[in-house]
């Protein structure tokens, strides 16, 4: 069985880490989703990864580490890319599924 | 917008999916480009949205694989638009050859429109812009403004500003005279004198500049010096050393007696309406007029009045198409005879017509002795008016050597 010395150091460096010190954009970088919103009525995801749940009082999109599950009334996508989602209607909650 | 246009050209779908793994679908359509919008979900395991007709045919694979069913509700477009009308090509065709005609005429100018002008007249500023073969019908990008700009104020001196612009198919000429001065101005370093510019008898003199020859009461014939320019500066021995000239600037009022004469004849033809009127309407398409027929035959004698109405799309896409009525009024005319009294009227009423246009050019009316008679079938009005005006002229004064200076008896 394999054993750590315990004065050996864990030289493992997280790629958050490295985009953090190094000032780069995260959208670009680890794939995180950029969300744009106007007020409740309007929002726009990029960096999504598609749809998984939909219907008029909930929306659940995937991204590349969690989904985005909108919650409201009326929802509808006028606007769907591969690179955006373009959700309105009445947003009444935002959440990350972890 | 330019996007929601090019759909409908290619036509567009609204379509209902329906199934266990709708969502699939959509994410996999998106994956494979085929792009839905307006994306609704009213019931659980469904979702309408709507697609281009030409990625309805490579839906189908996808359709089988993640087995959901595909209606459509709605079509949308031209392709749908065609076929429906099908059987009505040449109404289509009429409303295309329309589209592309309006399109075509609203890339010309069917409209001059002249702003701002109050001694050139509207007729003078279209015929110079048709010298420039800027007309009715001119495409609106060979017209250069700012050229044409410039030529308005080089070739008309009164204009001082002008500015040329288009509105939808009208072309605006905004220009902008300067005020005309009533004395003509005084050229380099001329210097002048005032003249009587008729015969009179000075009411009142005020003189800004030079000398004054005549005061109040005095007698002057045209031609007669009122203000001289010109002034002698005298030296100790009362002798003339040399002249000073400037320009004289003065109020010369003067009574002026001017003749008056009117001549109405004992008959005139008078023209009345009898009541009887009809109108026709036209319609006007570049030069051809179409007319309506008419029913009944030509009245005998009648005015005719014209009233004309371009057709205007919107607020300034003015088309070469008019729309008017021509109403002709039925007139008999008869001859009438007119006593003394009659003419005296008459004759009044254009007498005082006379002194108002005198008025208005700033004369004072000081007294008037007219009087009538009959002479040859006619009534011979005449007389004499008092007047008071301004009397003064502009002549160049008569430039004097300076005398020369006496030699001292010393010497």
């Amino acid at each position: 069985m394999k054993s750590h010395h315990p004065n050996q150091k864990n030289h493992k460096i997280e790629p958050e880490q490295v985009v953090q010190k190094l000032e780069l954009p995260k959208d670009l970088f680890l794939g995180m989703p950029l969300l744009a919103l106007e007020g409740n009525r309007s929002l726009c995801i990029e960096n999504h990864r598609g749809i998984v749940r939909y219907t008029s009082e909930t929306i659940v999109i995937a991204s590349r580490s969690y989904s985005i599950q909108i919650m409201g009334r009326n929802l509808m996508i006028p606007h769907f890319t591969r690179d955006i989602v373009e959700i309105t209607g009445y947003m009444e909650s935002i959440s990350f599924l972890l | 917008m330019i996007e929601r246009l090019y759909r409908f050209g290619k036509g567009v779908l609204v379509i209902d999916l329906r199934g266990k793994n709708v969502f699939r679908l959509v994410n996999l359509c998106i994956k494979k480009g085929i792009p839905l919008w307006n994306m609704k979900s009213e019931e659980r395991m469904q979702c309408s949205c709507e697609i281009c007709l030409n990625d309805l045919y490579e839906l189908r694979p996808l359709l089988r694989k993640t087995k959901v069913r595909l209606f459509i509700k709605k079509r949308i477009g031209v392709p749908f638009l065609l076929h429906r009308y099908r059987k009505r090509k040449v109404f289509v065709t009429a409303i295309a050859v329309m589209v592309v005609f309006v399109a075509f005429l609203s890339t010309r100018i069917w409209r001059i429109e002249v702003v701002g002008n109050s001694s050139i007249g509207d007729e003078t500023i279209l015929a110079y812009l048709a010298e420039k073969d800027i007309g009715y019908g001119v495409s609106r990008n060979s017209i250069d403004n700012d050229e044409l700009e410039l030529s308005l104020r080089q070739d008309f001196s009164p204009v001082i500003w002008a500015s040329v612009y288009e509105e939808g198919t009208k072309l605006v000429v905004c220009i902008q005279e300067k005020i005309a001065s009533e004395k003509p101005p005084v050229s380099g370093d001329a210097c002048m004198d005032l003249v009587a510019s008729e015969d009179a008898v000075i009411a009142s003199v005020i003189t800004r500049s030079g000398l004054a020859n005549i005061k109040a009461g005095d007698v002057v014939k045209k031609g007669d010096l009122l203000v001289c320019g010109r002034q002698e500066i005298l030296d100790d021995g009362g002798e003339v050393k040399e002249y000073f000239y400037q320009n004289a600037d003065a109020d010369v009022m003067g009574y002026v007696i001017l003749d008056y004469e009117d001549w109405i004849p004992e008959q005139t033809i008078v023209s009345k309406n009898t009541g009887n009127e009809r109108t026709r309407y036209f319609l006007r398409v570049f030069d051809y007029q179409f007319t309506m027929p008419q029913f009944y035959t030509d009245y005998d004698c009648f005015e005719a009045f014209e009233e004309v109405h371009q057709l205007c799309l919107m607020k300034s896409f003015y088309l070469p198409v008019y729309v008017g009525s021509i109403r002709e009024v039925e007139q008999e005319k008869h001859t009438q005879f007119i006593n003394k009294n009659e003419a005296k009227e008459l004759a009044l009423l254009n007498l005082d017509q006379f002194l108002a246009d005198l008025e208005e050019n700033g004369v004072l009316i000081m007294d008037k002795n007219v009087m009538i008679e009959r002479k040859d079938k006619k009534y011979h009005v005449y007389g004499e008016i008092k007047v008071c005006k301004d009397i003064t002229e502009c002549t160049p004064t008569e430039i004097l050597a300076n005398p020369m200076p006496k030699e001292t008896e010393e010497e």
